[in-house]
């Protein structure tokens, strides 16, 4: 009988450690990828009659791109700024388009070389993602029609591109 | 500690809407048809102002280049993903470098604001 109790003793503590020993598994994999988020769209704000602007102190707001980056090194960014309306009343003079491209935010301090080593051209400027993380890119544009003219009433609209080109 | 910063930006973007395309460096391989290989994609529509996507294949110098899909525009609703298969034909693959995906943007009567297209251009190995 005293075996019998030594034998179930031994077998359930052998038991009892191998269920101790079990793990489950977490398996994950980290590819590279590049999201593009809209934080924010733009407005055009009218502080003259012959001016759109997104610059909020001319009563617009400036569109918001995040690209979040899982690897470094993996894309580039390409932001371009409006040079034409998407939607507009007809217009018959010309309108001079501006605009910039800056680093409004970042999760990492080191992302403020994107800033530094940015190329700029045309309308368009290129960012090397070479960090990993968030980075928020502000974009400003404006419109000026003809030589201090008013725009005509009616709705417009112009697009941002935003790029991620992988490497 | 930037890790957390990161996250805790990610919570708090609670109105925010992106696209994704993956994965960054697809591979050709042989598809059932003779002389002509294909490349497994994804894409995720987290944009809620976007419904319709356009998949291109460029060349280096961003040129197109021909190819085939049951895809080429896609209508992909708010959340939701699509696996999408691009086929190449043998003589272009040399010359086929990238696989975009580009937001469409439909015209909105009343819109004032601005709007942003993406794209995103994953690169053949």
């Amino acid at each position: 009988m005293n075996k019998l109790k030594i034998m179930a003793a031994i077998t359930s503590t052998i038991l009892i450690s191998q269920t101790a020993a079990a793990t489950v598994p977490i398996n994950g994999t980290v590819e590279s990828k590049c999201v593009i988020t809209t934080d924010t769209d733009g407005v055009y704000g009218n502080p003259n009659a012959y001016t759109l602007s997104t610059n909020p102190t001319d009563g617009g707001v400036k569109p918001r791109i995040r690209y979040d980056i899982v690897t470094a090194n993996a894309y580039h960014a390409t932001v371009s700024y409006p040079n034409q309306f998407s939607q507009s009343p007809s217009l018959d003079d010309s309108v001079t388009w501006t605009g910039a491209v800056v680093v409004g935010e970042s999760s990492d301090a080191s992302m403020s070389a994107f800033e530094s080593g940015k190329i700029s051209y045309n309308n368009t400027v290129e960012f090397d993602l070479s960090i990993a993380g968030s980075v928020w890119f502000d974009v400003t544009s404006t419109a000026a029609y003809g030589y201090n003219k008013a725009f005509p009433a009616g709705n417009y609209s112009a697009t941002v591109s935003a790029e991620c080109i992988a490497q | 500690m930037r890790y957390i910063f990161l996250i805790i930006l990610l919570l708090a973007a609670n109105n925010v809407y992106s696209h994704e395309f993956t994965p960054a460096y697809p591979k050709l391989v042989p598809s059932y048809l003779p002389g002509i290989y294909v490349a497994k994609m994804k894409l995720l529509n987290k944009r809620k102002e976007i419904e319709y996507y356009q998949i291109t294949v460029l060349s280096d110098d961003m040129k197109p280049i021909r190819f085939g899909s049951s895809d080429e525009i896609l209508k992909l609703k708010y959340l939701s993903s699509k696996k999408v298969e691009v086929y190449i034909s043998k003589e272009n693959i040399k010359k086929a470098r990238f696989i975009c995906s580009t937001s469409k943007i439909l015209k909105m009567p009343g819109q004032e604001a601005s709007v942003i297209s993406s794209k995103i251009c994953s690169r053949i190995k």
